[in-house]
C-alpha cells in the first residue's frame, strides 16, 4: 500500500508534512475568502458612494448642457458640492457626445480644472495600459492641450498606445487631428485587417474627404485601397465616384469588384456600361458582384439581358445574385426569369425560381407560373419548388 | 501479493491523476488570470460606441430553436427585440411544438405568412410555413417539422441572411450589449469563426421585462453548486483554453458564428446529442486540415443568462447528454487526438477533454469506490487518506474561490456581500454529495453513450413577467 509504504519508509514526519500542508491550505481558504468578503463589502460602499456623487454631477450639469445655460457657473458649483473627480467624470462623457462650440466649451473646462494635465500626467506612465487608458481619457477630454498630448502619442512604441491614440484624434474631428491620425496610420499599418478597416471606417465617417485625399493619392496598395474605397462607400461618399470608375479597369480582381459594389452603392446611373461589361469579367466573384451592384441602379432593357444571360453563368453565385437582381427589376426582370424557367437548364430554372420567391409579382407571371408546372413532372425538385412558389404567393395574395 | 500490487497499482493511478488534473486546472487559473487582467484593462466604454454609431459592425442573424417555449417565448423575443445592435434579424424557428408555441408568437407579434422557398445550403426537415411581423421587421419566425435542436439550428441557417448568426437557447437571456461585445471581435479579426460569451445562471436573479435587474445567487446548495461550475468553467477553463486556441465547447445558449464557415462545415451534425461541442470540433479539424485561418475564442463579459435545471432529475439527464456528447465527439474526431496536424487542438485541447473532461468522472468515481473497497477490506491508512481528501477538497476551494475572485474583481456581478458570501459557502457544500452523484452519473453515461437516440432537453422552466420577478428555484412548478 502507497500510504503504509510511505508511512513505513517515511515514518510519521510524511504525515506531519501532509498535514501541515492541509492545514495551511485551510487557513489561507479562509482567509482568502474572508478577505475577499471584506474587500466586497467595502469597495461596494465606496463604488455605490462614486456612483452617487456621479449621479449627484449629471443632475446638476445635464439640465445646463441640454439647455445652453451658464456651464461655467454650473461646473464651479458642481466641482464645490459633488468634487473634481465625478465632475470630471461627467463632462468627459458628456463631450463624447456632443459636438461643435458645447463640445469646446467641455474641452476647456476640463482643462481648466487640471483634468487634461492630470490624464497626460498618467500618460507618461511606464504601464501600457495605464497610459492606454489615460490617451482615451484625454481623447474624451479633446481641445488643443489635450491634441497635443495625443499627438505625441500616436507615435508611442507600444501599438495598442499608439491605436488608442489614433481613435482618439479621429475623434476630436480637426483638421490637424485627423491629419495626425493619417501619418501615424501610414507610418505603422496594423497587421490586423480589422483594425486597418476599423481605421478606414472612422476616417470615413469624421472626415471622408482626408480618406478620399488617402485613397486617390496612390499611396496605399491595392488590399489598403480596397478597404478604403468600401468605407467610402459606406458612408455614401459621391466625390468617390470617379476614382470607383476609374478602378472598374484596375487589374486587381479585389480592386475591381469593390469599385462596382461601391459604384452600386452610390447608385451611379452612368457607370451602368461598365458595370455591365464587368458580368463578362473572367473572376467569377467580380461578376457575382456586378450582378449584385445593378441591383442599386436603375437598369435599361440591355442590362437585363446582359443579367439573364449571368442565369447559366456556371457558377453558382453568379446565377443566384443575377437572378436575384432580376427578380427586383419589377415586370421586365421577372418576364426574363420566367423565360428562363421554360428552357431546359435545370440549374437555371431553379435559381429563377427561388429568387422570384423573394418578390411579389403580377398575375400574369403567375398564370405563366401555372402552365409551367405541369412541364416539371419528371423533374419532382424543381416541380416542388416551383409548387411552393405557386402556393406561397397564392398566400401572399 | 498480486493482489496487493493491484492495490498499490490503483492508488498510483489515482494520485497521479489527481496530480495532472490539478496542475491542468491550476495552470488554467493562472492563464485565465493573465488573460483576464488583460482583457479588462482594454475595455473601454467607447468602442461599443463606435461600433453603433459606424460601419464596423457586420450585421447578425439571432437563430432561436424553439420546441414548446410557449411559457417563454414572447418575452425573450421582445427582449431580442431590444437588443443594443445597429443591424440584426431575429429567426425562431419552431421546430414542431406540440404546444402553441406559432399561435403565441403570431398574436404577441402580428405576423403573416409570406413565401416559405429558401436556398437550402443545409438540409433539413420541410418547412410548414415561413412568418414576417409588421410591427417588426427584422422578426422571422419559422414553422418546421420535428427534428431536433440541430435540425432547427440548420433551417435557421437557410433562413439567415446575413454573414454572422447567433445561436441562443429560447430560455436564455441576453444583455442588451452582449452581442455587441462578441461581434466586435469579429470586426477586429477576421480569422475568427466562432466566438462565445459566458453564461450566467439566472435561477435567484430578478428579472423584469426580460432584464436582469439584479443579480443575485441562487439559495438552494444544488443550484449554488451549479452556479459555481458555471463561472469556474467559463471564467477560469475557457479563456484559459481560448488563450491556448484549444476551446471545443462554445455554449449553445450562446454562441456568434461566421455564417459561411458553418455552412462549408456542413451545418449542425443531427445525429449527436451535443452538437455545439460537434460544431466546434469540426470547425478546429476542418480549417487545420484545409491550412485555413480559424479561431474559436471566448469573450468573457457579454453575459448570457440561462435557467438551469432546479430538480435532480432534470439535472441528471442535462448531464448524461453533456457527458454523450463529449465522449461522441471525442470519438467522433477521434483522429485528432495527439496528432500535431492539428496543431493545439490535437496536441493540447483533445488530450485534455479526453482525459480530464471525458475520462475524468471515471476516475472519481472509481475513487470512491476504491476507498470504500480499501476500508471494507481493512486496508485502508485511515489518516493518510483523510488528509489527502481534505487536501482534495481545499485545493479544489481555492481553485473555485481563486474563480470567484477574479469574477468579482474584474467583472462585479453580485452587488450584495451576501450574495458573494453564499458562493462561498456553495463551494463548501457542493462535496455534501453533488459532485459525488454526478460524478456517477456521467459515468454511467459511458455504458448508455451509444445506445440512447437524441431528443429534445426540457429543463423546467418560469414563465418570465414584464413585473420584477425573482427567478424561481424550488423544483418544477
Amino acid at each position: 500500500m502507497i500510504g503504509g509504504y510511505l508511512s513505513q519508509t517515511f515514518g510519521y514526519t510524511l504525515f506531519m508534512i501532509l498535514a501541515a500542508v492541509v492545514l495551511t491550505l485551510g487557513a489561507v481558504v479562509t482567509v482568502v475568502c474572508f478577505a475577499l468578503l471584506a474587500h466586497h463589502m467595502l469597495s461596494s460602499r465606496r463604488r455605490q458612494y462614486r456612483a452617487a456623487l456621479v449621479a449627484r454631477a449629471i443632475k446638476l450639469l445635464a439640465p445646463v448642457v441640454a439647455t445652453g445655460g451658464d456651464l461655467d457657473l454650473a461646473v464651479a458649483d458642481a466641482r464645490r458640492r459633488v468634487g473634481d473627480r465625478a465632475v470630471a467624470e461627467v463632462l468627459r462623457r458628456a463631450r463624447l457626445e456632443l459636438k461643435g462650440a458645447v463640445a469646446s466649451q467641455l474641452s476647456r473646462l476640463l482643462s481648466e480644472m487640471g483634468e487634461t494635465s492630470r490624464l497626460a500626467q498618467e500618460a507618461r506612465s511606464r504601464r501600457t495600459w495605464k497610459r492606454t487608458a489615460a490617451i482615451r481619457g484625454l481623447g474624451e477630454c479633446g481641445g488643443d492641450q489635450a491634441c497635443n498630448y495625443l499627438i505625441t502619442a500616436a507615435q508611442d512604441p507600444q501599438p495598442a498606445v499608439r491605436r488608442a491614440a489614433r481613435d482618439a484624434l479621429l475623434s476630436d474631428r480637426r483638421e490637424e487631428s485627423v491629419r495626425a491620425a493619417v501619418i501615424s496610420f501610414l507610418d505603422d499599418v496594423p497587421k490586423r485587417s480589422g483594425w486597418r478597416r476599423e481605421f478606414y471606417s472612422r476616417l470615413a465617417s469624421v472626415a471622408s474627404g482626408a480618406l478620399l485625399d488617402l485613397t486617390t493619392s496612390g499611396k496605399l496598395e491595392p488590399r489598403e485601397e480596397k478597404l478604403a474605397l468600401e468605407a467610402l462607400g459606406d458612408v455614401r461618399e459621391r466625390r468617390a465616384i470617379p476614382h470607383a470608375r476609374a478602378r472598374l479597369s484596375a487589374e486587381d480582381a479585389e480592386l475591381r469588384a469593390t469599385a462596382v459594389r461601391v459604384l452600386g452603392k452610390l447608385g451611379d446611373i452612368e457607370s451602368e456600361q461598365s458595370m455591365v461589361r464587368l458580368l463578362d469579367d473572367p473572376e467569377s466573384f467580380v461578376r457575382s458582384t456586378a450582378a449584385r451592384a445593378i441591383e442599386a441602379i436603375p437598369a435599361q432593357a440591355s442590362t437585363l439581358d446582359a443579367l439573364g444571360k449571368r442565369l447559366t453563368d456556371p457558377v453558382w453565385w453568379v446565377r443566384a445574385n443575377a437572378a436575384h437582381t432580376l427578380a427586383h427589376k419589377g415586370e421586365d426582370g421577372a418576364q426574363i426569369l420566367v423565360e428562363i424557367m421554360e428552357g431546359s437548364d435545370r440549374y437555371a430554372q431553379q435559381i429563377s425560381i427561388s429568387a422570384l420567391t423573394h418578390v411579389n409579382f403580377s398575375r400574369a407571371i403567375q398564370e405563366r407560373l401555372e402552365q409551367l408546372l405541369p412541364r416539371f413532372s419528371s423533374d419532382p425538385e424543381t416541380g416542388a419548388m416551383l409548387a411552393l412558389l405557386r402556393t406561397a404567393q397564392g398566400a401572399a395574395q | 501479493m498480486i493482489f496487493e500490487n493491484v492495490l498499490d497499482i490503483g492508488q498510483l493511478v489515482i494520485l497521479i491523476y489527481f496530480l495532472a488534473l490539478n496542475s491542468a486546472y491550476l495552470s488554467f487559473t493562472v492563464i485565465a488570470f493573465f488573460d483576464l487582467v488583460k482583457y479588462r484593462r482594454k475595455l473601454y466604454r467607447g468602442d461599443l460606441r463606435v461600433v453603433l454609431t459606424e460601419n464596423a459592425y457586420r450585421p447578425i442573424s439571432i437563430l432561436v430553436p424553439a420546441h414548446n417555449e410557449r411559457e417563454t417565448i414572447v418575452s425573450n423575443v421582445r427582449s431580442l427585440l431590444a437588443l443594443g445592435y445597429p443591424e440584426f434579424e431575429i429567426i425562431v424557428i419552431n421546430d414542431g411544438s406540440t404546444d402553441d408555441t406559432v399561435d403565441v408568437l403570431r398574436q404577441a407579434f402580428g405576423l403573416f405568412l409570406v413565401p416559405a422557398a429558401t436556398r437550402v445550403a443545409i438540409k433539413s426537415k420541410p418547412f410548414k410555413a415561413v412568418y414576417r411581423s409588421l410591427d417588426h421587421p427584422s422578426l422571422v419566425v419559422v414553422d418546421k417539422e420535428n427534428g431536433g435542436k440541430s435540425d432547427a439550428l440548420n433551417a435557421g441557417l437557410n433562413v439567415a441572411s446575413y454573414p454572422l448568426y447567433c445561436s441562443i437557447d429560447a430560455d436564455s437571456l441576453l444583455e442588451s450589449d452582449a452581442v455587441l461585445r462578441v461581434a466586435r471581435a469579429f470586426a477586429e479579426d477576421e480569422r475568427i469563426v466562432a466566438a462565445g460569451g459566458i453564461v450566467r445562471v439566472l435561477n435567484g436573479s430578478v428579472v423584469s421585462e426580460g432584464r436582469v435587474v439584479e443579480a443575485q445567487s441562487p439559495g438552494r446548495p444544488m443550484l449554488l453548486a451549479q452556479a459555481l461550475e458555471y463561472i469556474r468553467g467559463f471564467l477560469t477553463g475557457r479563456t484559459a483554453l481560448a488563450r491556448l486556441n484549444s476551446l471545443m465547447i462554445i455554449s449553445g445558449a450562446f454562441g456568434i458564428f461566421r455564417k459561411d464557415a458553418v455552412i462549408a462545415a456542413g451545418g449542425y451534425r443531427r445525429d449527436t446529442v451535443c452538437e455545439d461541442m460537434e460544431l466546434i470540433v469540426r470547425l478546429h479539424r476542418r480549417s487545420r486540415e484545409r491550412k485555413e485561418p480559424g479561431k474559436v475564442i471566448f469573450v468573457p463579459d457579454p453575459i448570457c443568462w440561462t435557467q438551469i435545471p432546479s430538480d435532480w432529475r432534470s439535472l441528471l439527464r442535462q448531464r448524461d447528454r453533456w457527458q454523450r456528447g463529449l465522449l461522441e465527439s471525442l470519438w467522433m474526431h477521434r483522429r485528432m487526438f495527439l496528432n500535431p496536424r492539428y496543431g493545439s487542438a490535437g496536441l493540447i485541447a483533445m488530450p485534455y477533454y479526453t482525459l480530464f473532461e471525458a475520462i475524468g468522472p471515471l476516475v472519481e468515481a472509481f475513487g470512491y469506490l476504491f476507498i470504500v473497497a480499501l476500508w471494507l477490506l481493512g486496508r485502508l491508512e485511515t489518516e493518510f487518506a483523510v488528509l489527502f481528501f481534505l487536501f482534495a477538497i481545499l485545493y479544489d476551494i481555492v481553485l473555485t474561490v481563486g474563480a470567484l475572485i477574479l469574477d468579482d474583481l474584474l467583472f462585479r456581478r453580485y452587488s450584495r456581500t451576501f450574495d458573494l458570501a453564499r458562493m462561498i459557502a456553495g463551494s463548501f457544500m457542493a462535496y455534501l454529495g453533488y459532485r459525488q452523484i454526478l460524478a456517477f452519473q456521467r459515468s454511467l453515461s459511458f455504458v448508455t453513450v451509444f445506445i440512447k437516440r437524441r431528443k429534445w432537453e426540457k429543463v423546467k422552466r418560469q414563465a418570465i413577467s414584464p413585473a420584477p420577478v425573482r427567478m424561481q428555484e424550488a423544483g418544477g412548478r
